[in-house]
């Protein structure tokens, strides 16, 4: 069965998108179909704005409509402390935490040479420059928050090496068992990593 | 523990069969090219989620269907679970209804040791079969081996990828390579370290029980020793000396490295070693030293998954009485007791009958079709 050409150009778009098969893409597109021709209208203009009006922050790196964006503008952080991280989504998630007042730097990307994916690739030079330009040493402490799996933890490590010279204190997100939940409930892997970055009470 | 119930659609030759076991013995009887090769793989992949023989999964599919389904029910640690996997181009496995987001979880609920004669190949044939066999051993019973493994692995491929890189020039070692390469190399020292050790570990331990079980086969005529073989040097066992050891040697090996454009050292290219009587059996052994060295030490890794996890696995004997002599046939037959669920090919039943106190069930092929006999 064949869909019809302005049908199946739709599905093949939206299945792109991450999270979306064949079948997801189908439904979304017969539901598309079947809205307000008002609503599909914001829809595609909503995206075509999110896309214009979005950029990276020229100092960070995070996704902003406005440049520099509004946490590097912000009086209200304390710029002593710079938390590195992978994404921009990554930087919500810390945010939410709503106690880190630092600032940030997003690399967008980690190292992976597997993908191509070299140091050069991400924002480490950026990061650098950023540091070097701090004469008068207001970033004392640098946070490395990447992912903690195999190329989150070399990034961290390459990141690491880079700025002893400098210097500057470098810690890493401690791992462990999520809060607020039971201790048989944490899978093992969690629960070992847990044990081994245990502390002296 | 033990598997009560078990059932097969599509699989290898079987269209459909549902069948239950016997806590203790259960001798599967029948010609050539009936199947029976075939049951006995088909538990072995539900305790480990691959075939021991077959290169892909989608072998194992029955000809002219397109997906097959395994089902078992195993008594473990004091209840019954259901584990199924079913395969229609990929595989999906469940325990207890719950769908396993990894492979490696499935390894540790069901615990099998299979002894067939392809087992020879333990001894004879290259290292990777060896490393297969540690690896799988190991995993059924510390979660943490299984966790360095995968990680390892993605490790082992990073860094692989950036010897690969043409983009560095392989005339010499560039400092931006050097640079690159330091931060895979702390993580394959830290994680491989962690391996070896655990490896190490494991086989003396198993060590020791192959060699009881070696000397009471041989009339304490071989001493049987099975050690750890890493491919660097290591002069002290500890987490530290191999690091140290891993350390030195992948420094000393960069050029070679970067020359050939893969990692050269570590638990990947480890092997482990089998001795009699202070000689190498892989080399020197008589083909009838090499079938004892892998009874034992398929005993050995019985033994030592009963006192990991504190209860027997399931033996699976494929075939293997008929190449086996009178002594060790009988050794094997002893050491099987009631606590020990057994599943046993065969194509004749003569010697089997006075076993085990009469308390075995027997399968045979009734007009192509498994069923118990009545006895």
């Amino acid at each position: 069965m064949f869909y019809p050409e302005p049908v199946s150009k739709l599905m093949s778009a939206l299945s792109k998108l991450p999270g979306i098969g064949p079948k997801t893409a189908q439904r979304l597109s017969y539901y598309i179909l079947s809205m307000p021709k008002n609503e599909v209208q914001n829809l595609s203009s909503a995206i075509i704005e999110a896309k214009e009006k979005m950029m990276n922050c020229s100092i960070c790196g995070d996704l902003t409509d406005k440049d520099p964006c509004e946490i590097c503008r912000s009086d209200l952080r304390d710029p002593s402390y710079l938390c590195i991280v992978e994404e921009p989504k990554d930087v919500i998630a810390v945010e939410r935490t709503r106690e880190y007042k630092g600032h940030y730097h997003v690399l967008h990307g980690a190292i992976s040479p597997m993908d191509g994916i070299g140091p050069d690739d991400i924002r480490i030079k950026e990061l650098l420059m950023r540091l070097g330009t701090d004469q008068d040493r207001t970033i004392k402490e640098v946070i490395l928050a990447t992912d903690p799996n195999v190329e989150g933890e070399a990034t961290a490590m390459y990141i690491a090496r880079l700025l002893k010279p400098l210097g500057v204190k470098v810690t890493r997100l401690a791992h462990g068992i999520p809060v607020g939940g039971d201790l048989e409930y944490a899978d093992e892997v969690t629960l070992l990593k847990a044990l081994e970055g245990r502390r002296e009470m | 523990m033990y598997v009560r119930r078990l059932y097969l659609r599509n699989y290898r030759n079987y269209t459909e069969i549902d069948l239950e076991f016997k806590k203790g013995v259960n001798i599967i009887i029948g010609p050539n090219a009936q199947g029976k090769t075939n049951l006995l793989e088909s538990i072995y992949f539900l305790s480990t989620g691959t075939s021991h023989r077959a290169g892909r999964d989608s072998e194992l599919i029955k000809w002219s269907a397109d997906s097959f389904t395994l089902k078992a029910v195993v008594f473990s640690h004091g209840r019954f679970h259901e584990v199924q996997i079913d395969y229609t181009g990929k595989k999906n496995i469940t325990v207890d209804g719950v769908p396993l987001n990894r492979l490696s979880e499935l390894l540790g609920i069901t615990n099998v040791v299979l002894f067939s004669p392809d087992d020879l190949q333990l001894v004879k044939g290259s290292p990777g079969l060896r490393r297969r066999f540690m690896n799988i051993c190991i995993s059924r019973v510390s979660p943490l081996y299984r966790e360095n493994l995968i990680e390892y692995d993605r490790i082992l491929t990073q860094r692989n990828n950036l010897l690969r890189d043409d983009g560095w020039g392989r005339s010499g070692l560039s400092k931006r390579l050097q640079e690159n390469l330091e931060v895979w190399d702390e993580q394959l020292i830290r994680i491989g370290s962690n391996m070896i050790l655990k490896r190490a570990m494991v086989l003396s331990e198993m060590s020791e029980y192959a060699k009881e079980v070696h000397k009471a086969i041989t009339s304490s005529r071989e001493n049987l020793v099975i050690s750890y073989e890493p491919s660097f040097e290591i002069k002290d066992f500890s987490k530290e000396g191999i690091a140290s050891g891993f350390m030195k040697r992948l420094t000393a090996m960069r050029g070679v490295e970067i020359r050939r454009g893969v990692t050269m050292i570590g638990p990947h290219r480890d092997d482990l070693k089998i001795s009699i009587n202070d000689v190498n059996a892989r080399v020197y052994g008589s083909q009838g030293q090499q079938r004892t060295s892998v009874l034992s030490l398929k005993l050995a890794e019985l033994k030592y998954l009963k006192n990991e996890s504190g209860e027997y696995p399931i033996l699976l004997l494929d075939d293997v009485m008929s190449e086996l002599d009178e002594s060790r046939r009988n050794y094997l037959l002893n050491f099987i007791d009631g606590e020990l669920q057994t599943f046993i090919t065969t194509t004749d039943i003569t010697g089997f009958k006075n076993c085990f106190n009469g308390s075995l069930a027997i399968f045979s092929f009734c007009e192509g079709k498994l069923q118990m006999e009545i006895l």
